[in-house]
Order: structure tokens, then sequence, then C-alpha cells
């Protein structure tokens, strides 16, 4: 899948910001800027699985069919598919100073939406982050769920959007409380 | 001076009551709108053939003769279901969505991720749940914007027809 991440605005990036929450007052509580960039993507087109799964299922009568227009849409992107990216990550907008990697691993549910766990392997530890996601180019909100190292036990939120500085970047906004 | 003792008392308070987080209790009743199963044997099959883990075969087959026995489901297998929330129990006023990803393991049991969309924030659970089971309980484990930093539970039971209703409780909330 070739489909990259989110690309908006930086201004969408502040906005978000303003409109969200402050961190916790706690003595973790923090928030910080990291860039990314995409090194790799795969798509797994899982329709065989799909249209098995329609046939051969331990739901019985309990389950519903899938709506008509559930999986109309682009092409790809139907319940059950799944999407990986690995991004570099950087501590500065220019994209020269290397500090990790992130891995994002998205099942799509219905509506073109999926859910992603997000993986940020940084040079001071480790977060994860869950949560839906359109893969459209619209921000997305991942809720920080844990973490190692500097970042042990961490929880709150990273927004990532698109960079203005750097075609095809992003910028993630990490809020912890 | 007595201005600036009441901003201080002030700004303490709030200090104090962001640090201890709120709680919150959101009860839902959640109707399936969608549902999607991923049955996955052809790859199951592939796997026992060509895998990293150097397995015997025989000890990953699940059924006789390789083939698998019933429906599942099977490990590898996974489920989606989208819910539309509704805030009572009549199903009228709708307050949201929610999307239930479920990974299957052995004796079928799935380990399940899901996230509520609350209209002002989502709220994530995950937890394991087991075939047919409509009692469950899964772990809060963060949230987003109102449900910022969200930990708790959520307890599902079953609701009139074929709703189920979700119990949310949280601490550690912004709101």
């Amino acid at each position: 899948m070739t489909r990259r991440l989110p690309v908006v605005v930086a201004a969408a990036a502040v906005a978000a910001t303003m409109a969200s929450p402050a961190a916790p007052a706690s003595a973790k509580a923090q928030s910080f800027t990291f860039y990314a960039k995409a090194t790799h993507a795969q798509f797994i087109n899982h329709a065989d699985d799909r249209a098995r799964g329609n046939k051969a299922n331990p739901f019985n009568a309990e389950a519903l069919a899938t709506p008509p227009k559930a999986n109309k849409g682009k092409k790809g992107a139907r319940a059950g598919d799944n999407a990986l990216f690995s991004l570099n990550v950087y501590s500065n907008a220019a994209l020269t100073k290397l500090v990790g990697t992130a891995t994002y691993s998205c099942t799509f549910n219905f509506a073109q939406e999926a859910i992603c766990e997000a993986d940020f392997e940084l040079n001071r530890g480790t977060m994860i982050a869950m949560g839906p996601a359109k893969l459209d180019g619209t921000p997305i909100v991942l809720a920080v769920t844990g973490g190692t190292g500097r970042y042990a036990g961490a929880h709150g939120q990273v927004t990532s959007t698109g960079s203005s500085t750097k075609t095809g970047s992003q910028v993630l906004f990490f809020q912890l409380g | 001076m007595k201005r600036a003792l009441a901003l201080v008392v002030l700004v303490a308070a709030l200090s104090a009551t962001a640090a201890s987080g709120a709680s919150q209790q959101v009860r839902v009743y959640a109707v399936p709108t969608t549902v999607q199963f991923m049955n996955h044997a052809d790859d199951r099959l592939r796997g026992m053939s060509t895998n990293p883990f150097n397995f015997k075969a025989e000890a990953v087959i699940l059924g006789a003769k390789g083939k698998e026995k019933g429906n599942g489901p099977f490990p590898g297998d996974d489920i989606l279901y989208g819910f539309k929330l509704f805030s009572d129990a009549k199903l009228k006023k709708a307050n949201g969505t929610a999307l239930f990803t479920c990974y299957y393991a052995f004796k079928k049991l799935a380990t399940c991720d899901s996230y509520f969309d609350l209209g002002m924030g989502l709220v994530l659970a995950s937890g394991q749940v087991p075939f047919g089971a409509s009692h469950f309980t899964l772990a809060v484990t963060g949230g987003t914007k109102a449900y910022f930093g969200a930990l708790g539970q959520v307890d599902s039971v079953p609701a009139s027809g074929n709703a189920q209703r979700f119990d949310l409780h949280m601490s550690g909330t912004q709101k």
C-alpha cells in the first residue's frame, strides 16, 4: 500500500492542541513534539478470508450480514484488511536528528476506518498508542496507553498530522499526563 | 494582597483537582450494526508447512488429517463488530459508536481491542472475551480529549433485545 499517512497543514496540529485539554498536573505531565517520515508500507488484502468468513463462521444466525455499503469505496481497505507503516522519528522538523522509529499496525473495519496500534521505539524508551484512524489525510488522535524507560507508565494522547514544512512527513504531538 | 492570596488558593485547588483526576461512570446500550468474520483457514494451513518456528506439523494441526472440525473460531481468526450506542435502554437517544476487533487464540478465547466514540472523545478498552460470552469485563487502557488519561474497566452484560449494556467505570479523566 503506497498510501501515506495523513497529510494536513501544521496549523491543524496547533488547532487540535488548543482544542485538547491540558495534560493533568502530575510529576510526569509533559508535552513534546517529534517528526516522522514513512519508510515502508505494506497493505495486506484479506479478500479470501473475508469471503470464506461470510460462508463459514461460528456465529450462524447470530451473525449479521455485512451491509452492502460497508465495504464500498476506494480500492482495498475493506473490513479485516491490514496496513503496516514504518516510520523514522526525528527530534527536529528538518528530519536530521534521528531519535527512533515508529510502527503503525492498522486493521480496517468499516467505512474506510481502521483501528491502529502504534509502537514508538525511541532512544530513551518506548510508547504504545492505540485508536481509530481514517488514513485519509485527517489528523489521527491515538490514546497513549503505556511505555517503558523514560516513558514508563505513560498515559495521554498523541496527535499525528501532516507537516507543512516537509512533504510526506508527520508531526507527532505527544501530551502525557 | 488578599486578591493574590485568593489566586494562590484557587490555583492550588485546581492543581489538586487535576492531580487527583476525575471519575466518570458512563452507561451505554449497544446495538450491533455491522459485523465481519475473517476465516483464516488457508493462512493456518500455510502456516503449518511454512513458518519461522520449526514447529512439528502434528503439534499445530487442529483437526484430524489437517482439516479443521466445525467453523471455529480457530486461532488466527478475527471478527469485527460495529455498534451504535444509545444512552437509554429504549434505544431512542443515540450517543456514539463503538468498534470491537477480536482476534482469536486458543480454546475459542479472543483478545479484543475496542474503542467507544462518545462524541466528546474516545475511550479505549481491551481484554479477553470467550466465544459466545455476553458477560465480560475489559480494561480501560486510555482515552482522548474529554477522556484523556482514562483508566478503569468496562462491564458488559446483555440488555433487552439484541442490545448489550456497557458500563464504563473510569478514573483519571479530565472531565
